[in-house]
């Protein structure tokens, strides 16, 4: 995804000329049906439909940190047939919120003007202030938007909207520009409306849809944690008076490292899903009722922890319980309604008895391999 | 869905208010609400301290300690002695 949206010195103004472009980059891009030929240079029309490959990069960036690079070049591209009086729809240039908004732009002749947020989507780069005026302002003289579009109403999507100052934005280009509703789908309505978003198109929802589509990435960046963990995990049960021995890791590892699956099934898979129905409004404790909960169904029902010593099940249910715990609190950064303050208060409360947990378990741990090896 | 927040991260001063509705517009959460020509607080605690009203609003009414309402963010910021810190750009593909 790499190419310039804008070429400049051509002086053509051919609409939706087909590609016959040199820009090898530009050609290649299979999102993009033809060109518009502008003084300032070749504007992309873009599809309003979505391939195969699109969704794959989709689904990519939903599971690895193929997120990171997926993105689109800055600039101003058009939908169907746009002229002077066109709407502009602005979005951020990671690729997912750009291909979301052109394909709920169907039968909508518009421009979209793309904004350099560093890949990141709207909602996270207005938080991190990439996605600001300053930004808007600059891609509006960049691209010449004034000239291209002097009465184009700009829409900008909702969730831009702790980025953006509206007012001085407005000023600054002298533009009409109005917030949007928050989702790129109810675009066609909010027009029809006469700009009129109804309360359910400017509030953020959490389904189960949206937290499930989340699960992927929380169990990707888990992941090296994990392998550190299990590595500690088989260390700790091989290790002899003698050295590490490898027959004798499954005895003491095997409980352990089942316990840590679980804690992840129930942190970062279960506590997501069953969210609102798991009590209290702390995900800390969310995750530690849900890793308990899971830790005791798979003991009572399988048996795990049966002929586990009993001072390393402690050290089990204590550290399942954490890491679930510790799991559910990382997913409060993908929610759409934790606070800075909630979450400070609830990194306060916690770290302190995580800290606590791990202290009382590696003593366990210990008295546990005193016990294997006669010391005591 | 409900959490939780400190009191006093959300003020807003009525007298200021010139109607704008431009809170309304912005608030993800329905925290304000238009009655007549003024905004009212409506829902405050479902407030998530996202700033979006206080940087729009062209009357200077509203003021919020906004931020990142991540762990992950707030654990950084902690062990660098730093303000919670979303490294979004980060090659380990952390992110909001």
């Amino acid at each position: 995804m790499n190419f310039r949206p804008i070429q400049k010195n051509t002086n053509l103004i051919v609409k939706n000329q087909q590609s016959t472009c040199c820009n090898q980059n530009l050609n290649s891009a299979p999102w993009i049906s033809g060109f518009i030929n502008s003084k300032y240079g070749m504007i992309p029309v873009v599809k309003t439909d979505l391939d195969r490959e699109d969704y794959k990069g989709h689904i990519r960036s939903r599971i690895s940190s193929y997120r990171d690079n997926f993105t689109i070049n800055p600039g101003l591209y058009a939908v169907g047939n746009p002229d002077s009086s066109s709407h502009i729809f602005v979005t951020a240039n990671y690729k997912m919120s750009f291909d979301l908004l052109r394909k709920s732009l169907k039968k909508i002749n518009g421009w979209i003007l793309v904004l350099n947020t560093g890949g990141i989507n709207v909602w996270c780069a207005a938080g991190k202030g990439t996605f600001s005026t300053e930004e808007l302002i600059k891609q509006i003289k960049s691209t010449h938007l004034k000239d291209i579009a002097p009465s184009g109403k700009i829409i900008l999507p909702q969730l831009g909207a702790p980025g953006i100052n509206i007012v001085a934005a407005r000023k600054a280009t002298g533009f009409n520009i109005l917030y949007g509703p928050v989702k790129a789908q109810d675009i066609p309505e909010f027009l029809q409306c006469n700009y009129k978003a109804n309360s359910s198109m400017r509030r953020v929802t959490f389904s189960i849809k949206e937290r499930a589509i989340l699960i992927p990435i929380e169990l990707f960046m888990i992941k090296k944690k994990f392998l550190a963990i299990a590595l500690i995990i088989l260390i700790y049960g091989g290790l002899t008076l003698e050295g590490i021995i490898f027959n004798k890791i499954p005895e003491t590892s095997l409980p352990l490292l089942i316990a840590l699956v679980i804690s992840i099934i129930s942190g970062a898979i279960i506590t997501p899903l069953l969210l609102p129905y798991i009590p209290f409004r702390s995900f800390a404790l969310k995750g530690a009722i849900s890793g308990l909960s899971l830790l005791y169904l798979a003991d009572y029902i399988f048996g795990i922890f049966t002929k586990t010593n009993p001072f390393l099940k402690i050290a089990i249910i204590i550290l399942g319980t954490l890491f679930s715990s510790y799991t559910a609190l990382q997913f409060t950064g993908s929610t759409p309604f934790t606070s800075l303050s909630g979450v400070k208060k609830e990194v306060r409360f916690t770290l302190p008895i995580y800290i606590s947990a791990i202290v009382i378990s590696i003593v366990l741990l210990i008295i546990n391999k005193a016990i294997q090896w006669s010391l005591i | 869905m409900k959490y939780f927040k400190d009191n006093d991260t959300l003020t807003f001063i009525e007298s200021k208010c010139i109607g704008c509705t431009l809170c309304t517009d912005v608030c993800p959460h329905g925290v304000f609400e238009m009655r007549g020509k003024k905004a009212y607080l409506v829902k405050e605690k479902s407030c998530m301290e996202c700033g979006a009203c206080e940087k729009n609003c062209p009357a200077g009414a509203i003021k919020v300690k906004s931020g990142v309402g991540c762990a992950a963010a707030i654990i950084t910021g902690l062990l660098r002695g730093t303000e919670p810190t979303c490294d979004c750009s980060s090659s380990s593909g952390k992110c909001c």
